[in-house]
């Protein structure tokens, strides 16, 4: 993947989720065409893509710096919206054996934002993307667990048995009704 | 439900009383170990449950020790997202425990309130045996995460009681109840068709019986034809042979079958009386004609020659008793000679021995030789030299006499037979004369063999009279059994067609009722295992929502990918967990071997989020956590609140730390970011007898929602 593919998903991403683009002169007073400034009403997100690790291992400091920097400039250090800074580092580039440890090092550098940051070697695909971006993304997945009653719903597909016998042996129980009358008067009919 | 009020008193931390208003989308208690953050989540529990089983089953320890009233109380108000407000009051004196529900202004109380409870909260729970057991388990395995258990779901619990939990909140027990239900339901319904089973059995017998009275009557079939006229005739002239009816009913009455019957018995009675009569008179006449052919002997020429042959025989015995008298004196003077000659035998003897001198009687000297000789021929001599002079003139007698006595009892034999023979003839003659008369006696007046030959006529005559009314009556009878029988035929016939419709009716139904109890068992057999693959097709929808949130926090540098994993083993689901790497997939392992402490507390928040927020049903809309956080490094700490902050926007959260700092951080993250949105800091600052000393406050909604950006 390139850098624009990172920086285009990611920022899809970022924007189907309910946050907000900065417009171009905010995000060039950041940092030049490798970035983009997000928020929402929870916090403030850089985006930022390199083209190599050794790009992202260099730059994630001046990033960070300026994201900072930009933040503070708008929100006062009383607002709470002055804790919630996050930083988005992606790279095609994969670090070398030497590098190894770094990324994890940069994660876990807790100071002044939170750093959230893929290598190539995670970003096989755009949907990796998503992954990375995961913690700033809203609880909106959709959870495809039935509730009780559709739990017996789904009876007619668990059991191999006549699909209307099922339905009629479900409505009978939901209603209180005499189970085996129904299911016979459903037979016969 | 969400948590909206929570009032204590002597429960716990919480010797006197204390009301926390809850009503927010996130409430973050903080404060030092030991000031009451823990209990407040137990009362929550407490009021729900009746039981906290993290401090053990006894009751008395929920009472504070310094409760001045020395009980503990809980109040808990709910409400629902449409505003309807529910209240649940628990109070343990120390020796008994009430609860009180109360919902849309009414109000019930311990186990009808339960009842009603948890019907409002978990109606999962009423189908599970112990309803609130499961209400309990269901609390602390996805609403509320309690302190000293976080990792407790991941790596405390067997698979098996790991897969039971997660049953239970996927709402499996519905199925159970389906199952259950199901069970019992065939069970009745195959009783009822076994009934139905004899029933059918029955109307079987009865068509079986049907077709055999039928095919009975079937092959007795012929016309019926009129009667009528023959009937009347027949009756009339029975009457005439004097078997008069009281009343004859018409053929095709109910009783015309027993009439006829009862008429040609009696038609066959005098039959019969007159057939004897008729052979009485037969043999009586021909007794006659042989007694005519068959005169007494004569006995008068035998009586004759019997009283001249006694004549005989007596003068014979007179001749044979003279002879006899002569006989006897013979024989006594022939005895008399003997007796001499045998004392001369004697004396001839004795002399003999002593004959040796001169005679010993005179003295007189003797010729010895010859004396010898002489007494010799004493002693010699013959006794038998007698002879008898009339022993053959008494036996000619005798044999005479013999003769003449044969004769005359020959004679008298002759005479007895013939006397028997006259006397048989005239009992015979007195007996027939005696039959005649009982003859004569039937009103006919016999006196004769004429007569009698007559009578025997007449009988005849009526005899076959008798004989045809019979048979006539008889041809009545079967055609009035025919004609009852073709009723009876055409009733048989309609009584089998409506059995036979019956017969097919219940085959049918009873088919039809196998086939559904058949159906029904397929269903029972199948949910069985249904239950287990539910809740693994429920994991696999979870999945996703699990991976998400753990990819939230990304505890793990390279194991970033979790998995609950099912399994069945004889027929038992298991639940593990299993972290792998993303990149290399075949590095898959148990979490507790590889995750550090902090990891692993991530991992169980991650699961216990994923079942509050996956879960379709739970019995609050609410997660409570207490102190998560510890045990956390930096990174994961931010991680885990960055998703609570997620989590507050699906579901109201409570969550405490003790460390100050990090509940200044909540407070900033989890702050309402719109008007609607509300957030309560709970400070615990102290605790003393009486209870936590504490501080209640809003945190401060955001005023606008873009600052950078903007």
């Amino acid at each position: 993947m390139t850098v624009t593919d990172l920086l285009a998903e990611a920022s899809r991403l970022l924007a189907e989720n309910g946050y907000t683009e900065a417009g171009p002169t905010l995000t060039s007073s950041w940092l030049s065409s490798n970035g983009r400034i997000f928020e929402d009403a929870y916090g403030v997100v850089g985006v930022v893509a390199y083209e190599t690790w050794n790009d992202l291992r260099r730059g994630w400091p001046d990033a960070q710096s300026s994201l900072a920097e930009l933040i503070s400039e708008r929100v006062t250090r009383a607002d709470p919206k002055s804790w919630e800074a996050y930083l988005v580092l992606l790279t095609p580039g994969v670090p070398g054996d030497e590098d190894r440890l770094d990324p994890q090092m940069i994660r876990a550098d807790t100071n002044r934002v939170r750093k959230l940051l893929a290598t190539g070697d995670e970003l096989q695909s755009l949907a990796n993307v998503e992954r990375v971006l995961l913690p700033l993304l809203p609880l909106t997945a959709e959870v495809a667990v039935a509730d009780e009653g559709n739990l017996l719903d789904r009876l007619q597909d668990l059991l191999d048995v006549d699909e209307g016998a099922v339905r009629v042996i479900v409505e009978a129980f939901r209603n209180q009704q005499p189970i085996l009358e129904r299911l016979h008067q459903h037979l016969t009919r | 439900m969400k948590i909206k009020q929570l009032d204590i008193s002597g429960f716990r931390a919480f010797a006197t009383s204390f009301s926390f208003d809850l009503a927010a989308d996130a409430v973050i208690l903080v404060g030092a170990n030991g000031t009451g953050k823990t209990s407040l989540f137990d009362a929550i529990l407490w009021a729900l449950t009746g039981r906290i089983a993290r401090i053990g089953p006894t009751a008395s320890s929920v009472v504070s020790m310094y409760s001045e009233s020395g009980e503990a109380y809980v109040r808990l108000e709910l409400e629902s997202s449409d505003h309807q407000v529910v209240t649940l009051s628990r109070r343990f004196d120390g020796t008994r425990e009430t609860f009180q529900f109360e919902s849309n202004g009414s109000s019930t109380r311990d186990d009808l309130g339960r009842a009603q409870m948890l019907n409002t909260l978990w109606p999962q729970a009423l189908v599970t045996d112990e309803p609130i057991n499961a209400l309990s388990v269901a609390l602390t395995r996805s609403v509320y995460l309690q302190q000293d258990l976080v990792r407790e779901f991941v790596e405390g619990i067997t698979p098996g009681d790991r897969f039971n939990a997660l049953s239970e909140l996927v709402g499996t027990g519905r199925m159970t109840e389906l199952q259950t239900q199901l069970e019992r339901a065939k069970k009745g319904w195959t009783a009822a068709t076994n009934n139905l089973s004899a029933e059918s059995d029955e109307v079987l017998r009865r068509v079986n019986r049907l077709e055999a009275e039928l095919a009975e009557l079937s092959r007795m079939t012929s016309p019926t034809i009129p009667i009528t006229d023959e009937w009347d005739q027949w009756w009339s002239e029975l009457a005439a042979e004097g078997i008069a009816q009281a009343k004859v009913p018409d053929p095709s009455a109910v009783d015309a079958s027993a009439a006829i019957d009862t008429a040609i018995k009696q038609l066959s009675a005098t039959g019969r009386r007159l057939e004897r009569l008729r052979e009485e008179a037969e043999v009586l006449a021909v007794e006659i004609e042989r007694a005519k052919a068959t005169l007494p002997p004569d006995t008068s020429a035998l009586r004759s020659r019997v009283a001249l042959a006694e004549e005989a025989v007596q003068q014979a015995r007179g001749e044979l008793v003279i002879a006899e008298q002569r006989a006897a004196e013979e024989r006594r003077a022939l005895v008399e000679r003997r007796e001499t000659i045998e004392e001369l035998r004697s004396l001839a003897r004795l002399a003999v021995r002593h004959l040796d001198g001169p005679c010993p009687v005179c003295g007189q000297e003797h010729d010895i030789e010859a004396t010898r000789a002489r007494l010799q021929r004493f002693i010699e001599a013959p006794s038998d030299a007698i002879e008898r002079s009339s022993p053959l003139i008494s036996t000619e007698i005798a044999v005479a006499l013999e003769h003449r006595e044969k004769e005359l009892l020959t004679l008298q034999a002759e005479l007895a037979a013939a006397a028997d023979l006259q006397k048989q003839y005239e009992v015979a003659e007195g007996d027939r004369q005696k039959r005649l008369a009982e003859l004569a006696a039937t009103g006919s007046g016999l006196t004769s063999g004429e007569e009698l030959a007559q009578e025997i006529l007449r009988l005849q005559q009526q005899l076959i009279r008798i004989s045809q009314l019979r048979s006539r009556g008889e041809s009545l009878a079967l055609a009035i059994a025919r004609a009852g029988e073709s009723a009876r035929r055409i009733e048989l016939e309609k009584q089998l067609s409506a059995s036979r419709k019956q017969l097919d009716h219940a085959r049918a139904n009873l088919q039809a009722r196998v086939r559904t109890g058949d159906l029904a068992q397929a269903v029972i057999d199948q949910l069985r295992s249904a239950g287990s693959r539910l809740v693994a097709s429920q994991l696999d929808a979870i999945q996703p929502l699990l991976q998400r949130i753990y990819g939230r926090v990304d505890p793990h540098p390279t194991l970033r990918s979790v998995r609950l994993m099912s399994t069945f083993t004889r027929g038992r689901g298991q639940l593990a967990t299993e972290v792998s790497d993303l990149e290399m997939p075949q590095i898959a392992v148990a979490p507790g071997a590889f995750l550090s402490s902090s990891q692993s507390n991530a991992l169980a928040v991650s699961i216990f989020l994923t079942l509050n927020l996956g879960l379709p049903f739970i019995p609050l809309s609410a997660a409570l956590l207490d102190d998560p956080l510890q045990s956390l490094d930096d990174v994961n700490l931010l991680g885990l609140i960055d998703l609570l902050k997620r989590t507050k926007d699906r579901r109201q959260l409570v969550l405490s730390t003790h460390d100050h700092r990090f509940g200044q951080l909540l407070a900033r993250k989890l702050r309402p970011i719109e008007v609607a949105q509300r957030t309560r800091l709970i400070e615990f600052k102290s605790w003393d007898r009486l209870g936590p000393a504490i501080e209640q406050s809003d945190v401060a909604a955001q005023r606008e929602t873009l600052l950078v950006v903007a």
